[in-house]
């Protein structure tokens, strides 16, 4: 039985039954963006996100039924046809497991793609190609944990980008580096300078 | 390629956060945090997940090196600062070098007696590395001159906290903050020193808590804060006092409290008369009504918890200064209560488990004292030993010591007292009076360079052990990687050192000095000290856990004084306002504050060599826009920073976080060394300098003649 | 069918810079009315009015006041005046031409509900309706209709014109929010729900222009007089925004459940350019198209929900038989993928893909599997969306390609294969 005020995420944890998630953290705010934790409640017109919706007593939830299977699945197709998950493995696994086509929009359809990957600080670099926009290191920066409102949004649609403001290298902005938003990426989109160099190839300093 | 994750605990501040080093063929190449280990939850700061790389840094000391003149049986000179340590050190074996600290330390001992001796232990090493350290020290020479940094950062918080209430631990712990009622922050630049508790301080003001900073700098908490009290510098005293004294006057403060714990209010209440906010107004410039509102808020507050750094302690009255924070506290009966206590923010990643260990010259592990003959017989007996009941020199005493002749060997382990004493220029003198100096130490920092043996030892990721962080809470450390080169972990060179000088001096320590690993070390301190039975290394395995614990199924002490203060009632000190040794005058017209900034780490041994120092560089002093207008100067612009003790050069930044008159220059860098600036005048009753007053004159400078070489 | 218009009775007869005007014309009459019956009973009267939001989600204004009314102060009341629906002008029409009107209306709702401040959002693009709103605005803190103690009644109430900055979504109320707070655009989370988390996280009454503008017939004509007009599950007067190839293009007052044959032959003239219609889109560019078998259906929210459509803000823009209807889906295709936020993913990255398939349509270049992806899409986009704007993305397009004829084999549609 689901403790009150339970999410159906929650509830369906504890019951043991999985319910997939792309932008939900534990630790974090849920803020419902990916939609991938979509279920369908009996009576309501849409489908909810299971990450935010709270359970109530006898509703009739369906977490694994064919419109909610395509609606995660379509939406996996949409994800993986515009942004590069090569360091998202467990993306990777979700498309698999809903089989998941995302060629069916044809070898011309958009992908986002932001230029060179941001190297403008000591700690960490930016690759927003890897970029899905889950939210998480934007709330890390804001009220989540860190206060500090470094990182923000640019454009609108599907041309948004997480972007400090006007888009000022990270040492020009009020970042202090605390790295907690490399620490809840999950793409490879954010990570450490130290790392990425290496896989660059670049030599690592005399021990 | 080799790939491990070892989980293990920050080596910076006291915070004390949980990270897991990920390595690469022997390479710490991503720091990440769990999300569900306390203290930190998941979260760290630049230092924590970037800093790191120090470990890796190419000056790692790897072989034990001894200064070129000196000769095996032959007598060398005093100590001296090297040209470097290519040119005037030879690389050496263990054998040959901890036979040499052996024989000297013994031969200096026997001639000049146990006083003779002086040695710092370490802030930064393991709770078991400074119990074996202390011991070392006390059985085999009986020598209790034993000392480190947590004198020059919270001796004032200790003098005071022990004299009210008799305990010096932060009372709350770090899960409370998030969830505080109301709270006041004083002297601590939070969100740069402890920048992970801050973030749990930020979640509170965020979450509807009221939050006091009271501060002559505008930190960030400024911007968090319901109320600012902005005091002119080192009048912390007269904040204070007036806020008990309108909490008095109002009769805000809690009878019910004050009747059952506390003695001594009445004589209190009355010293208090004279310390009207208008009074306080004058001299520290705080609106009167602000007082009041700030008193109001903190008395009317169901449940207020104090929070304070080395503002309040690093002063000639510091230990007044907390003192006025205990009284406040005593007042309100805010003490004892889940988000209410007094709480001095610890700097260093282990001051607080290096002061429960004993690495101070006046107690034994556990805080108990040297004079007291039944707890001294109590360890004679555990040890087997005589131990000495006369309390030793503190830190800023030895180097004083030494000058004098008194001290004639120092033994110092992972600490720079050649950064971080005040009035360097004096205590270099003094330093260069020592027959013999042993350098322990990772790296070459600047004192290293005097030393006439170093030893080179390993990092917190090459070794295991204990940390216990400004909560109390005992944390395991754990090796990720082997050390380099020869570099043994400090436990290791210390109880191969005492095996040595135990044959020479014919003394047998029980249980001898051969422990298995630190893990049976720690399993002695908790004979010797109960509070720390129940802590475990196999409880530690799952989480750390906070102290007092006294059997294995405590599950540690969240807050402390629930029943009561450890003095048993808490005792209201009556204090006077005494402005600091030296205030601004014409020829030094300014105030000068010390301290640290978000991307350094105290003596900066181990940040200047990290991707740390790629962000923060060279040395920046804070000046007023109203000052640098007046000298004039503007940010980036190069300035000499004198006064009577000596002078440095640093970077301009025009900043209103400095108050005018005021400028704030971090320690961090050898190069402008802040203290060749600050004065060595004392606390009487802590002992501890005023890093944060000190009066200097600023010119404009055209080279800045900095030469920073990495040894 | 003699409908008196009260909704647009003073547009054109009225200088909308005149406060006597505005006074001789029976302005503030309502207001004085409302002080009259009292809080309770304008909320109540409201309730059994029945009155149902005319910005495009007929949520019942009366539950929205009264879940305010009852909640904890401070609270808000909000004019959402950014009409960003493609084919929708009324509220553009009511502010420019009887800006006090709008003033009145806030002040009712505020002394209703018990609020204090307001604020009245308008579309960046209306830059006469801020000016004159505006205009009223400040004229009426001189003359003492806002600001302390109004009419004596001891009520206080601060109004403040704010002005959108051109993005579709802001129309959304909790992103309209957002902005207010000086925040970009981006839609809430529901629940909670504006009533009880709502500006600044405070209960907040957020009403379209036009329903504000119901209240004051309302309260001066009384409910019997509101429920005459109308069907009775969703009464009053009604603004349809007549559009496309009619010979009338304009705004009408009519009362709620107008049919469409009534609006295109009788107010609009008849269907222009070929003479023929082929297709109505009800709602805007958010809503759905429907056929000439449509013409005799009621135009209230019940009603249209027969049929698979919506009424939304009140667009109808008719279409005759010579347009190219795929143009048109297109330029609806580029509308939304412009004009998504960008933050719930089915949205952000189904208007693009919707796009990419419409261009393709528009260009005879359908590939096989398009038109499956476009309505599983479109499927996603409405049931998986956090907001309006997602939901509804795909309506339009969907309902033309199944109303419409769309044969996928020749690329064309039917209905309209005449030119195209």
């Amino acid at each position: 039985m689901a403790s009150p005020g339970a999410t159906i995420l929650e509830a369906a944890r504890s019951a043991g039954i999985t319910i997939p998630t792309v932008c939900y953290h534990d630790h974090l705010t849920a803020n419902a963006v990916c939609r991938i934790c979509v279920v369908e409640w009996m009576g309501s017109r849409t489908l909810v996100p299971a990450c935010v919706a709270k359970i109530q007593p006898n509703a009739r939830i369906y977490t694994d039924n064919e419109r909610v299977r395509t609606a995660r699945r379509v939406i996996l197709e949409m994800l993986a046809a515009t942004v590069d998950l090569s360091e998202a493995p467990e993306l990777q696994t979700l498309l698999a497991e809903y089989g998941a086509d995302p060629h069916r929009f044809g070898s011309d359809a958009a992908r986002r793609e932001h230029g060179p990957v941001k190297v403008d600080n000591p700690f960490y670099v930016r690759d927003y190609d890897k970029c899905i926009l889950c939210w998480r290191c934007v709330q890390v920066c804001a009220e989540d944990v860190q206060f500090t409102f470094a990182l923000g949004f640019n454009g609108r649609g599907f041309e948004t980008s997480i972007a400090t403001f006007f888009d000022r290298p990270m040492p020009e902005t009020t970042c202090v580096f605390c790295g907690n938003c490399v620490g809840v990426c999950p793409t490879g989109a954010l990570k450490g300078k130290r790392e990425y160099l290496a896989a660059q190839g670049a030599p690592i300093g005399p021990r | 390629m080799s790939t491990h994750i070892t989980p293990t605990t920050c080596p910076f501040c006291g915070v004390g956060c949980q990270i897991q080093l990920h390595v690469e063929n022997n390479r710490i190449m991503r720091v990440t945090a769990d999300f569900t280990m306390p203290p930190n939850y998941g979260k760290l700061c630049v230092k924590g997940r970037f800093g790191t790389d120090f470990v890796h840094h190419p000056t790692r000391l790897k072989k034990p090196l001894i200064r070129k003149d000196i000769v095996p049986g032959r007598p060398f000179g005093k100590a001296r600062r090297a040209r470097s340590l290519a040119e005037d050190y030879r690389e050496a074996s263990w054998d040959e070098a901890l036979d040499l600290v052996a024989d000297t330390l013994v031969a200096i001992y026997r001639e000049s007696g146990p006083d003779s001796l002086g040695t710092y232990c370490c802030a930064k090493a393991t709770n078991e590395d400074n119990y074996i350290f202390q011991k070392l020290f006390r059985t085999l020479f009986g020598t209790n001159n034993i000392d480190h940094c947590s004198r020059l950062c919270h001796a004032g918080s200790v003098a005071g906290l022990m004299r009210t209430i008799g305990s010096a631990a932060m009372s709350n712990s770090i899960a409370e903050m998030e969830n505080l009622d109301t709270f006041l922050v004083t002297g601590s630049n939070t969100t740069e020193n402890h920048p992970v508790i801050a973030l749990s301080l930020k979640k509170a003001v965020a979450r509807g808590a009221k939050l006091i900073v009271v501060d002559p700098r505008r930190i960030e908490l400024v911007e968090f804060a319901t109320l600012w009290l902005q005091q002119r510098p080192g009048t912390d005293v007269a904040v204070f006092q007036a806020m008990a004294n309108v909490i008095v006057s109002e009769g805000l403060y809690n009878a019910e409290y004050i009747a059952q714990h506390t003695e001594g209010f009445e004589e209190y209440a009355a010293s208090l008369a004279p310390y009207t906010p208008e009074w306080a107004e004058k001299v520290t410039g705080v609106p009167a009504a602000k007082i009041r509102q700030a008193a109001r808020m903190y008395a009317g507050a169901k449940v207020a918890a104090l929070y304070w750094g080395m503002g309040i302690s690093q002063s000639t009255h510091g230990a007044d200064n907390a003192t006025a924070l205990v009284n406040l506290a005593m007042l309100c009966g805010h003490i004892g209560k889940y988000g209410g206590g007094l709480n001095p923010l610890r700097g260093q990643n282990n001051v607080q488990g290096c002061s429960d260990m004993g690495g101070l010259p006046n107690v034994l592990p556990g805080y108990r004292f040297v004079t007291d003959a039944a707890e001294r017989s109590r360890f004679e007996a555990i040890w087997g030993v005589t131990l000495n009941p006369k309390p030793g020199l503190t830190a800023v005493e030895m180097v004083h010591a030494a000058d004098r002749g008194q001290i004639r060997a120092m033994y110092v382990m992972g600490e720079d007292p050649m950064t971080s004493e005040p009035n360097l220029n004096h205590a270099r003198h003094a330093l260069e009076k020592l027959d013999f100096l042993v350098i322990q130490d990772i790296f070459a920092n600047e004192t290293a360079l005097y030393g006439h043996v170093i030893l080179p030892a390993a990092s917190f990721a090459e070794k295991a052990g204990t940390f216990t962080n400004t909560e109390r809470r005992v944390q395991r450390v754990r090796p990720a990687l082997p050390p380099p080169g020869e570099a043994r972990p400090d436990l290791d060179i210390l109880l191969d050192l005492a095996r040595r000088l135990e044959r020479r001096l014919g003394v047998y320590v029980q249980p001898g000095w051969n422990y298995s690993g630190p893990a049976a070390v720690w399993a002695e301190v908790g004979q010797v000290a109960p509070e720390f039975r129940g802590i475990t290394y196999e409880r530690l395995e799952k989480h750390g856990i906070q102290y007092p614990c006294y059997d294995e199924n405590d599950p540690g002490t969240l807050y402390l004084f629930a029943d009561g203060v450890p003095r048993g009632k808490g005792k209201f000190w009556p204090l006077t306002f005494q402005e600091p040794v030296e205030t601004p005058d014409a020829v030094y017209p300014l105030n000068l504050s010390t301290g640290r900034v978000l991307y350094h780490w105290h003596g900066g041994t181990l940040t200047r060599r990290s991707v740390l120092n790629d962000i923060y560089p060279e040395p920046i002093v804070e000046i007023n826009p109203v000052d640098a207008a007046a000298i004039p100067v503007a940010t980036g612009d190069l300035v000499r920073i004198a006064s009577r003790r000596g002078e440095v050069v640093a970077r301009v930044e025009v900043t209103d976080r400095s108050p005018i008159g005021t400028i704030f220059l971090p320690f961090h860098f050898v190069e402008a060394a802040a203290n060749l600036l600050t004065l060595d005048a004392l606390d009487p009753a802590a002992k501890i300098p005023d890093y944060k007053n000190a009066a200097v004159a600023i010119t404009p400078a055209e080279e800045h003649g900095w030469n920073l070489v990495l040894e | 069918m003699t409908y008196q218009p009260v909704l647009t009775a003073r547009l054109g007869k009225i200088d909308p810079a005149s406060l006597q005007d505005y006074e001789a014309a029976g302005g503030f009459q309502a207001l004085a009315r409302a002080v009259e019956l009292g809080p309770k009973a304008i909320v109540e009267l409201l309730r059994e009015a029945y009155l149902l939001g005319r910005g495009g989600a007929a949520f019942p204004a009366g539950i929205k006041w009264k879940a305010v009314s009852e909640a904890p102060a401070p609270k808000y009341v909000i004019a959402n005046a950014d009409e960003s629906e493609p084919g929708t002008f009324k509220d553009r029409i009511l502010m420019e031409g009887d800006p006090f009107a709008l003033v009145e209306a806030m002040l009712i709702a505020a002394f209703a509900v018990g609020a204090e401040q307001g604020y009245i959002y308008i579309r960046g693009e209306y830059p006469q309706a801020i000016a004159r709103v505006q205009h009223a605005v400040n004229t009426c803190y001189n003359a003492g209709y806002l600001g302390r103690n109004i009419l004596g009644a001891g009520f206080h109430f601060d109004l403040e014109v704010r002005k959108g900055a051109g993005a579709y979504i802001c129309g959304e109320e909790t992103a309209l929010f957002e902005s207010i707070e000086g925040k970009r655009g981006f839609p809430r989370l529901k629940p909670p729900f504006p009533t009880e988390c709502g500006l600044f996280g405070r209960p907040t009454v957020i009403n379209n222009v036009e329903t504000l503008l119901c209240v004051l017939p309302l309260v001066l004509r009384g409910l019997d007089w509101f429920k005459s007009i109308g069907p009775e599950k969703s009464p009053g007067p009604k603004l349809y925004c007549l559009s496309g190839r009619v010979h009338r293009p304009g705004l009408v007052e009519a009362p709620m459940g107008t049919t469409l044959r009534t609006l295109i032959y009788d107010y609009g003239g008849g269907v222009s350019g070929s003479g023929e219609l082929g297709g109505v889109l009800l709602g805007g560019a958010a809503g759905v198209f429907v056929t000439p078998e449509h013409l005799d259906v009621s135009l209230d929210f019940a009603g249209l929900r027969t049929i698979d459509a919506v009424l939304g803000s009140g667009v109808v823009m008719v279409f005759d038989t010579s347009v190219d209807m795929k143009a048109v889906l297109r330029r609806i295709a580029r509308f939304f993928r412009h004009e998504s936020c960008g933050k719930c993913y089915p949205c952000q990255l189904g208007t693009q893909r919707q796009h990419e398939i419409v261009e393709r349509l528009a260009a005879g270049r359908l590939r096989s599997g398009d038109l499956l992806a476009l309505r599983e899409i479109g499927q996603t986009m409405r049931d998986a969306s956090i907001c309006g704007l997602g939901q509804t993305a795909s309506g339009a397009i969907l309902s033309a390609i199944d109303r419409f004829g769309f044969d996928e084999h020749t690329g064309r549609f039917l209905r309209f294969d005449s030119n195209w």
